[in-house]
């Protein structure tokens, strides 16, 4: 049964991952862009899960802990340079943000 | 992976990065406790005195345990065939002399790096330098990586740090842009190799790089190919391999000198030590089958770095391409996946992180008012004004350039020989080939700058003004020239300065002790 059910949750976690691949390339916000990084995150998290069930062992579910801890510091270091870099110039999104090229 | 009472908690096999810890620790403590005006010193002290510390833990470990019995290693298969070592905490973590020569290329990286900043005279340096001593942590735990949650922590370690570094110059734009583009895109390529991992432990159910192999002697490998191709997408991303190296020039523009030379060097050792551990794991026998995509990638690297280098007027830039072609000399080292090629990779990888700091070191030196001298006309007429940075600088370049007498041309020397021995045939020869071609190309990019230094400064050129003001200054003495520029000039960027200049001439012209030194680390045929 549980053979059947860890295809259905990769199709998931599949789909979610590029959703979140998508929304990273299209959309121009900078925090929606973060939370694309998320989903992608978090599609990967609900794989190891899924795996973990059907392999029956614990490192899966461990690792899951590991991506959640890493993801909020990740974010809450991702909104610290947003707001510097937008508080100091007049820009709604990514494609003003381009002072460096070449 | 085992209970808790088995699992081997060796906390002396990780010394080196413990000692990197709390250094980092007491750098911010120390922030707390001392008086403002007078706690500069300190902070340095205590940054520089916890990396000397950790590289005599990794000397002594380098005689002691990871000298020992090949016998003790956890993982069987290719895994083993690297080490000499021993696994300790339950086989996340290896401690061999492969690890070791990692972590002494990240601690003397993190060494200059700090001395670089000492000059600078800015606000919160404890913050700054946690972060550095932070980042170099990380990468030493991804050196040492033996599964995927050491893998990833280290990684993560590694690269949140050096977000935040890279942002790091308050009110400076192209750094907070810097390190925003540098952040969302680090993260996608986080959180595709975490799916990776993902699909890997569906296909082998286990988190330990010495189960990888196994994964292809069970009914499909889909999952197996899929997982190790996104894996390696993250690795590539942090290589700063073509075409995944889109983010390089901006950020290493954007941050500061030091801050670009330690990451450079420090993450491209690390994510190389991955690299290799995972490939050797995770291949299966006939290896060279699975290798074509990463030629492919390293002749574009090699095309694409030379070819853009070439055209840059900003030598951070520069510098940032030169790198992405060096990344992709540096991947000939795994044609075969030999013995005799990693060691070769080993020492350019020695060789980069001399000439490359030194370049970077240069760059800092140059800095006026808080900006670095990058820019192509601050080198205009450098020889008149500094010669002893001029020429250093023209040492480095030539080593960059891949030059005898320097290290670059050994470095490149021990590549070509060691990928014609690979026997690895056509692809071989196709890299040799793109090998040389670039290097030319990329000797003109590195002799542009070079030529600049030597050419007189013209007063009338409107980019030479400053210049010619320096000049003038010089004139009247080294100390009024240093006040009237404001050159943050000091021994500390004069010592990085020579252990650089002397790193870079001792591996060209006596390669042969310090290539003795990387057979230590794999047992030769």
């Amino acid at each position: 049964m549980i053979g059947d059910m860890v295809q259905a949750y990769l199709a998931l976690s599949g789909i979610l991952f590029v959703i979140g691949a998508a929304g990273l390339m299209l959309r121009r916000s900078p925090l929606v862009m973060l939370m694309c990084v998320e989903i992608m995150l978090n599609a990967a998290n609900l794989a190891f899960v899924a795996f973990a069930r059907h392999l029956g062992n614990m490192e899966g579910h461990i690792f899951t802990f590991l991506v959640i801890t890493v993801a909020a510091a990740e974010v809450a270091i991702g909104l610290a340079i947003i707001v510097l870099l937008f508080r100091e110039r007049d820009a709604a999104d990514v494609d003003d943000v381009n002072t460096l090229r070449g | 992976m085992s209970n808790l009472a088995t699992v081997d908690l060796n906390f002396m096999a990780v010394a080196p990065l413990i000692t990197l810890a709390v250094a980092a620790l007491l750098v911010l403590i120390l922030d707390l406790v001392l008086p403002a005006d007078r706690s500069r010193p300190w902070l340095y002290a205590a940054g520089v005195g916890g990396v000397l510390v950790a590289l005599l833990y990794t000397y002594q470990l380098w005689w002691g345990p990871a000298a020992g019995p090949a016998a003790s290693v956890v993982g069987a298969g290719a895994l083993g065939r690297l080490s000499t070592g021993i696994a300790v905490f339950g086989g996340h973590y290896v401690l061999d002399r492969f690890t070791l020569i990692f972590h002494a290329l990240v601690l003397i990286a993190v060494l200059c790096a700090l001395l670089m900043s000492a000059p600078r005279r800015d606000e919160e340096k404890s913050g700054y330098l946690a972060l550095l001593l932070g980042a170099a942590l990380g990468m030493g735990v991804l050196a040492g990586a033996g599964s995927f949650f050491t893998l990833f922590l280290g990684l993560e370690i590694l690269s949140l740090n050096l977000y935040v570094a890279v942002a790091f110059e308050r009110g400076k734009v192209t750094a907070q842009e810097a390190g925003f583009k540098y952040l969302i895109l680090g993260a996608a390529a986080t959180a595709t190799m975490v799916y990776g991992f993902a699909l890997l432990y569906g296909q082998t159910g286990t988190m330990a790089l010495s189960g990888l192999a196994a994964g292809w002697h069970s009914g499909s490998t889909v999952l197996m190919k899929v997982g190790l191709g996104l894996v390696l997408f993250g690795l590539f991303f942090k290589l700063a391999l073509a075409p995944f190296h889109f983010w390089a020039p901006d950020v290493y523009q954007g941050a500061s000198a030091p801050v670009t030379a330690f990451m450079s060097v420090g993450t491209k050792a690390a994510s190389f030590a991955a690299l290799v551990r995972i490939l050797l794991a995770a291949l299966p026998e006939e290896p060279s089958r699975f290798l074509l995509p990463l030629w492919i990638l390293a002749v574009l690297s090699m095309v694409v770095g030379s070819f853009s280098a070439a055209v840059q007027n900003n030598v951070k830039r520069l510098l940032a391409y030169s790198g992405v072609a060096h990344v992709g000399y540096l991947m000939m080292s795994l044609l075969g996946l030999s013995d005799r090629g990693v060691t070769a990779g080993l020492f350019y990888l020695g060789a980069y992180l001399f000439m490359n700091i030194g370049a970077f070191a240069v760059v800092a030196g140059l800095g006026r008012s808080g900006r670095d001298g990058e820019e192509l006309a601050d080198f205009t007429g450098l020889f008149y004004r500094r010669p002893g940075l001029a020429l250093a600088m023209t040492l480095f370049l030539l080593s960059l350039a891949g030059m005898p007498p320097a290290a670059g041309f050994q470095g490149k020397l021990y590549l070509v020989l060691a990928a014609l021995a690979s026997g690895a045939g056509a692809a071989a020869w196709w890299l040799v080939g793109a090998l040389v071609v670039t290097t030319g190309v990329s000797a003109y990019a590195y002799l542009r700058v070079a030529a600049e230094m030597f050419r007189k400064a013209e007063p009338a050129a409107a980019s030479g003004t400053e210049g010619y003001r320096e000049a003038a200054a010089a004139a009247h003495g080294p100390e009024s020239a240093a006040a009237g520029a404001g050159a943050p000039f000091s021994w500390a960027l004069a010592a990085v300065l020579a252990v650089a200049a002397l790193g870079t001439l001792y591996l060209g012209v006596f390669p042969q002790s310090a290539l003795a030194l990387t057979r230590y680390v794999l047992p030769l045929p």
